[in-house]
């Protein structure tokens, strides 16, 4: 038995997240998971998954910068070494950070444990009853090579699912159209990235415009994009060995 | 006062090393089946034996309470012993820093076999017991075991040793009567009744006792002894209305509660050491019950080991840490898990503890599931 402990920004990242694990890994979805951690607030979203005799528990921790929060709040460092968790893997937006800075903001809250963006991690621990064990961290920064947060990463992806290619392009397009004069707003990225994801999920799905995201996440086949795959290839090792980090343990 | 703050036990039944320090006064011992929690309750017990192999004999018993079976004791004796041990050099040695200072319990020796007839002239059998054997040789067994030894036992500065020695025909060896220090109450013993011993002449503790029983059953009006038809005594209680009822008609839970009052009364400045506390006891009866023990143990300066399997005895013992309210006092609760592990190395099984604040636990089981019983 394998437990996996996957923390999140907010409930977008779990629902697409979980949607690729599922149904690009083969995890299926459960109601309850092994550790008994529950959503403290409306903001908190938790799903598990398992695959074989492993689990997964994805937490969305309430939104961007609410990671020590969650980690203080759940009690998770003292779960970690109180329950029979494989590894923790924390994905999180990039927006304008580099992974170095990321991470060490990331490691504040997560005390003796040691993460690096991009690697895993692999961190001898002592439990309460003296014995050690080992808590593989991975932290994934998204996305991987721009500024942004997840909606930088569905637009690259749905830029690359053939279907969905030509109206994000036009979609995109228009959103740009937009910012000289009318809504000098969106030259932020991140409220361009927005405006584009909401004016394409409701073209695309109009009769569900006025819902949440929620909503449109089962409508696109994400398991096409190839960006999406190459992006989130580090759960593949969710369930699994994890392979070796390159001379890195237990760094300070 | 004899409290313990810490204990080592080395090579004690399934235990080849284990350290526990920072107790409490009220201290849950929990865990699997199996995982240790008697012997570890046991190994407390003989940090008071003397150094006298019935007072060995008195604390092996304790398990077989309720067992018509009173042969076995050689098999039990040796089984005190780590099973990896080699028979020519058989130890265990166990440790305590308390507050009357240093306690320890040091049993040594080999276990060899010889013939029956080697074993009957050794053994603690009495002469006339003996020729009895020696009439019936057909029961005179061809082989047989004996174990030949040293007790070693340290109180404070305090040393006392005694060679020993015992063989697999000595069934009747007399319990000796365990120093004040400690009393032990085994999961089943209130079956056993005796149970007013400590409480009907001392008018306080009867009287305290009284107003206790009545919180569960307000129609107890007395209790006492009563005088049977044939002329033996029977722990009796008197209802409200003057019936007298012996004990053998209630139920397990008032004579539970009765017997750990009786022995309570008996720890005054002591430990009192309980074995699966929560035999014969319903839990609706959990929440009064326990804030009386611990208020009366307060009181009565008495440091408590209670071993137990259930969650709601957790629970409600955890209750009267009064965790949500923060305060600065020091946590009245500790809470042990005992765990069995093997060694990676070389296969063998040890027994390992962790050891934390009642705190810790209420805090941990708030927010995921925090299984303190593994």
């Amino acid at each position: 038995m394998m437990t996996e402990l996957v923390l999140v920004e907010g409930v977008s990242d779990v629902l697409l997240i979980s949607y690729f694990l599922q149904n690009v890994y083969g995890w299926k979805h459960e109601n309850s998971n092994v550790i008994g951690i529950t959503e403290n607030d409306a903001y908190e979203h938790i799903e598990s998954l398992a695959k074989e005799d492993s689990q997964l528990i994805l937490c969305g921790v309430g939104g961007n910068g609410k990671f020590a929060s969650f980690v203080e709040k759940h009690r998770v460092n003292t779960m970690l070494i109180e329950k029979d968790i494989a590894s923790l893997m924390i994905v999180t937006d990039r927006d304008e950070d580099t992974d170095g800075k990321i991470a060490r903001r990331i490691k504040k809250a997560l005390g003796s444990l040691t993460i690096r963006g991009g690697q895993w991690l692999s961190n001898d621990i002592t439990d309460s009853f003296g014995q050690s064990k080992t808590i593989n961290t991975y932290l994934l920064v998204i996305p991987a090579d721009e500024n942004g947060a997840l909606e930088r990463v569905i637009i690259n992806a749905l830029k690359d699912i053939p279907e969905e290619a030509e109206l994000i392009k036009e979609v995109s397009t228009f959103i740009n159209s937009l910012k000289a004069e009318i809504v000098p707003e969106l030259y932020q990225t991140n409220k361009s990235d927005k405006a584009t994801i909401g004016t394409f999920f409701s073209i695309k799905n109009p009769q569900n415009a006025m819902r949440s995201f929620v909503t449109f996440i089962s409508k696109i086949d994400w398991s096409s994009s190839e960006s999406l795959r190459q992006l989130f290839l580090p759960f593949q090792y969710l369930g699994a060995e994890k392979p070796e980090a390159e001379g890195i343990l237990n760094e300070k | 006062m004899g409290h313990i703050n810490s204990i080592e036990i080395n090579r004690f039944r399934g235990i080849k090393q284990l350290e526990i320090t920072d107790f409490s006064n009220i201290n849950l011992i929990v865990g699997d089946n199996n995982s240790g929690k008697t012997t570890f309750l046991e190994a407390i017990q003989f940090l008071f034996a003397k150094t006298q192999i019935g007072s060995i004999k008195k604390i092996i018993n304790q398990r077989s309470v309720l067992s018509p079976d009173r042969n076995s004791f050689f098999v039990s004796f040796i089984k005190l012993f780590d099973i990896d041990q080699s028979a020519d050099q058989l130890e265990f040695d166990i440790y305590a820093e308390s507050s009357n200072g240093t306690l320890r319990f040091q049993l040594s020796g080999q276990e060899k076999n010889i013939s029956g007839d080697e074993a009957l002239q050794l053994s603690a059998l009495s002469p006339r017991e003996k020729l009895q054997y020696k009439r019936s040789s057909a029961f005179l067994p061809e082989t047989a075991k004996v174990f030949i030894g040293r007790i070693a036992s340290q109180t404070n500065k305090k040393i006392a040793e005694q060679n020993i020695r015992c063989t697999s025909m000595d069934t009747g060896l007399p319990g000796v009567a365990m120093k004040k220090e400690v009393q032990y109450i085994p999961s089943f013993g209130h079956m056993r009744y005796d149970l007013l011993q400590n409480i009907v002449d001392n008018p306080e503790y009867k009287k305290l006792t009284i107003d206790i029983l009545r919180q569960f059953d307000s129609e107890i009006a007395d209790i006492c002894y009563t005088k049977a038809d044939d002329g033996t005594y029977l722990e009796t209680i008197i209802t409200q209305n003057g019936s007298s009822m012996p004990f053998s008609v209630y139920g397990d839970g008032i004579k539970k509660i009765l017997y750990i009052l009786n022995k309570m009364f008996a720890s005054s400045d002591s430990i009192l050491l309980i074995d699966e506390i929560e035999t014969g006891l319903h839990k609706k009866y959990y929440d009064t019950l326990f804030p009386v023990v611990f208020a009366l143990a307060n009181k009565l300066n008495v440091q408590l080991f209670i071993a137990t399997h259930s969650n709601e005895v957790i629970d409600a013992i955890l209750k009267y840490g009064d965790y949500e309210n923060e305060t600065e006092k020091k946590d009245p609760i500790k809470v042990i898990t005992l765990k069995k592990i093997k060694s990676p190395d070389s296969n063998a099984i040890n027994v390992v503890a962790r050891n934390v604040t009642g705190k810790y636990v209420y805090d941990n089981k708030k927010v995921f599931e925090f299984e303190v019983r593994l």
